[in-house]
């Protein structure tokens, strides 16, 4: 409170005044009481003048002072006034209190020019006769006209002096009094009519510290208190919209974290303002020790940089793609675009985020694809071409080999065949269009067949063939893609396992899933390989692949008949050791057999 | 901010810019290392003068800062393992450039492929560093020391390659009187060259610890 300006202000200018009043008063009233003794004391003088001019005027005309010298002795020893007659010429001629001869010209003295000149005069000095302060009084004395001399009433003034004193002090007291009365009134009403307003400015502070939507609890009722109130709604507005702005941020984050596209913002420094899950995933950043910081210090990637530098410069959208290393790689998209800040010269950059990684992967299957077909179609034909020219050339003639190049066209145009009609079967397949209807399928009895059919192959390999299945198991659906499966996984499994080994085939039932698994003890595929395997012509290693007559398309038809039929495929391998591909499929409802343990 | 942080703010900045660069030219070399191209040859040479011609700029100011306001304590730690650190970045640089200029003789001399491990070796080192430029920045010890053990790895790669690519093919070829060996040379030296980088890097590592400066 007292060290509120609102109450010092008016309380020193009000004292100020105050102080000043007091003063001008006093010193006003002391001067005039002065001056009114003085006077008091001057009609004394001239009454007593005045009674002595004719004994005077007498005594000058007369020139015999005897007499004169006696009266004023009388008064002298009744009122303790000194008279003094003096001459024109300023010669004494008799005095109360010395000897008139002996006392100098008075010629010089003030009250007597005056005197002689204005009839009278008066003056207050100090006395050299009597040697001290003295209220002189002179009068002129005047016969037919003729001025003779002058009558010099005196009286010291010490008794008026300390008179004077008395009262001043009494004033100077009373001053004191109404002063500091005065000063204690203002104090008082100007604190109480500033306290209200400190008081309210006070919990106005308070509030812009506490907690939104608090209020103001201010015990007075006067005007002021209207603006208490008024503060207090601003307080309870101010704190609805925080609300609701707070809502909207956080519907706004949730927003952003939700979005698998990474999403970050730099303010017009560089400096990281904001980034979503996603990018704090992908960059490896920590919001809380990465916010405020300069990008360029946390991310480090040119690319990066490049697009936030030319998205700030040109205030447009920018690309940039850019690879992010460690394990698995991955691609990223960036779209960058200037955002509006404070500073208008100066924009901040909001980055999108997009991991392309499966698009990039997507494309290059494309590409590899439409190579490998072009490809895998060119060889064979190229060799019919070779065969063919050959045999034009003359070797038709040639009865020891034209038989052989016959057959090897032959050769060649049963693998474009295969190859096409594989192509065919997986186009048929992707592109899902049910030309057969689904029947019930033993499996059993289709893995029969086909063990019946590659049976010559895997003994011409010394293959051991071992199947282990019931007798009847049931699935839904079409004969020839359950061939297809079954063909395609055991032609593999014989072809990658050396001579000597073995292939096992079982099939089961668990969970009213029919498991179908071929194991062979082959040469088995890298961890590299395993994930790609079912792609269209891929191959672990192309060159032995080609060699064995394999179109690269087999397990792929696989995966896809195996989708379409609901099931799925999985292969587990290990190098040197053999690889097992195990297919479920949902078993029919009717007609199967639970005997898993059957032989 | 006072006259002195600023500057030293700005060498921050421009010791980061060269830290960047050098990281995405290991990353091209390696990326030219697995896709086998020279493509980026052109840009790498560029990438190189660019980063030579900062370390000539930090330099200088390294010494201008240092004449100019002598500074004390964290400041003059952080001002001297700047100089370190761009040296360390400067021959991480030439490097990258020596990678390529064996890559190009493999491609051209021979039908040789650069090892599985040597394109690990690649990517570690890659990781190494933008793990130490970090580690720098933040002044983190502990991320320092976890980078710094990487070298290890690097180091064990680099001596296997060594190794194999020595007594299976050059030492054979060399005896059998064959002298093309221009591609299991590559792999040595470019295995070499990375493990140089991987060696940087821990340097880089080290000056974390003389910045944090609680060791005597």
């Amino acid at each position: 409170m007292f060290t509120s300006r609102l109450f010092w202000k008016p309380f020193v200018y009000f004292s100020a005044l105050i102080v000043l009043v007091g003063l001008i008063g006093g010193f006003t009233t002391s001067r005039w009481q002065k001056e009114q003794l003085t006077e008091q004391l001057l009609l004394r003088l001239k009454s007593t003048a005045v009674s002595l001019e004719d004994i005077t005027r007498t005594s000058l005309l007369s020139k015999d002072f005897q007499h004169m010298q006696e009266v004023i002795q009388g008064i002298k020893t009744k009122t303790a006034t000194r008279i003094t007659v003096v001459a024109l010429d300023g010669a004494v001629y008799a005095d109360t209190h010395k000897p008139p001869q002996e006392m100098e010209s008075h010629a010089n003295r003030e009250e007597l020019v005056n005197a002689i000149k204005n009839k009278e005069g008066h003056s207050i000095r100090h006395s050299d006769t009597l040697d001290i302060s003295m209220l002189y009084y002179a009068f002129r004395i005047e016969h037919q006209g003729q001025t003779l001399g002058c009558i010099r009433c005196a009286l010291s003034t010490s008794q008026m002096e300390t008179q004077i004193t008395n009262i001043q002090t009494r004033i100077v007291k009373l001053v004191f009094v109404v002063v500091a009365l005065g000063l204690g009134v203002t104090g008082l009403v100007v604190f109480r009519m500033t306290r209200p307003v400190v008081r309210l400015i006070e919990e106005a502070r308070e509030l812009t510290t506490a907690q939104l939507g608090q209020t103001i609890t201010y015990g007075f009722d006067d005007e002021i208190s209207e603006l208490g109130r008024l503060l207090n709604e601003l307080s309870r507005a101010l704190a609805d919209r925080m609300a609701q702005l707070e809502q909207n941020h956080h519907e706004l984050l949730t927003v952003l974290e939700g979005m698998d596209e990474g999403v970050i913002a730099v303010d017009e420094n560089e400096r990281i303002r904001f980034a979503n899950e996603a990018v704090c995933e992908m960059f490896d950043l920590d919001l809380e020790r990465d916010q405020g910081r300069p990008i360029w210090e946390v991310i480090r990637n040119q690319t990066v940089e490049t697009i936030i530098s030319q998205a700030r410069k040109t205030n447009e959208h920018f690309r940039g793609e850019m690879e992010l290393l460690g394990p698995p790689a991955r691609y990223l998209a960036l779209n960058a675009s200037s955002i509006p800040t404070e500073d208008e010269d100066n924009f901040g950059v909001i980055i999108v985020v997009h991991d392309i990684t499966e698009v990039r992967r997507l494309e290059t299957m494309r590409r590899d694809f439409v190579a490998n077909v072009s490809h895998e179609l060119k060889t064979p034909l190229a060799s019919i071409q070779a065969y063919a020219e050959t045999l034009i050339d003359g070797a038709i003639d040639d009865q020891d080999n034209n038989r052989t190049f016959l057959g090897r066209i032959v050769e060649q145009s049963e693998r474009l065949h295969l190859l096409i009609q594989d192509l065919l079967s997986i186009a048929r397949l992707e592109s899902n269009t049910q030309t057969n209807e689904y029947t019930i399928v033993n499996v059993a009895e289709v893995l029969e067949r086909c063990i019946k059919y590659h049976q010559p192959r895997a003994g011409k390999k010394q293959i051991k063939l071992e199947v282990q299945a019931p007798n009847e198991v049931m699935v839904f659906a079409e004969t020839e893609g359950i061939r297809q499966i079954l063909d395609n996984l055991v032609d593999n499994a014989i072809k990658y396992t050396p001579e000597g080994g073995q292939v096992k085939i079982g099939i089961e039932v668990q969970n009213k899933q029919v498991i179908l698994k071929v194991q062979d003890s082959g040469i088995g595929i890298s961890e590299d390989h395993l994930l790609r395997i079912f792609e269209r012509f891929y191959r672990v290693d192309n060159a032995r692949s080609r060699e064995l007559g394999g179109t690269g398309l087999g397990l792929s038809i696989v995966k896809h008949l195996v989708n379409a039929l609901g099931g799925t495929v999985e292969v587990t391998s290990q190098p040197d050791v053999g690889t097992a591909f195990i297919v479920s499929l949902p078993l029919a409802e009717n007609g199967s057999t639970a005997d898993t343990n059957a032989p | 901010m006072r006259r002195f942080d600023q500057e030293l703010s700005e060498l921050h900045h421009q010791l980061i810019e060269m830290g960047t660069l050098a990281e995405s030219m290991v990353t091209t070399v390696v990326k030219a290392l697995e896709d086998l191209t020279l493509d980026v040859e052109d840009s790498l040479q560029a990438s190189e003068n660019m980063l030579d011609e900062m370390q000539n700029t930090i330099d200088r100011e390294v010494v201008r800062i240092l004449t100019v306001y002598s500074p004390v304590a964290t400041d003059l730690r952080y001002v001297l393992t700047v100089s370190h650190v761009t040296s360390s970045l400067e021959r991480i640089g030439d490097q990258t450039t020596n990678v390529l200029g064996l890559l190009q003789l493999m491609m051209a001399r021979s039908t040789t492929k650069p090892e599985p491990r040597i394109i690990q070796m690649g990517q570690a080192v890659t990781e190494m560093l933008h793990g130490a430029i970090g580690a720098y920045i933040n002044s983190d010890e502990k991320e320092a020391e976890k980078y710094r053990n990487r070298d290890e790895y690097v180091d064990s790669l680099n001596d296997q390659i060594m190794r194999e690519v020595l007594s299976e093919e050059v030492a054979l070829e060399a005896l059998k009187g064959e002298p093309n060996i221009a591609g299991p040379l590559a792999q040595i030296l470019i295995a070499r060259a990375l493990e140089r980088i991987g060696d940087q890097a821990c340097n880089i590592c080290d000056q974390v610890h003389l910045l944090v400066g609680d060791h005597p």
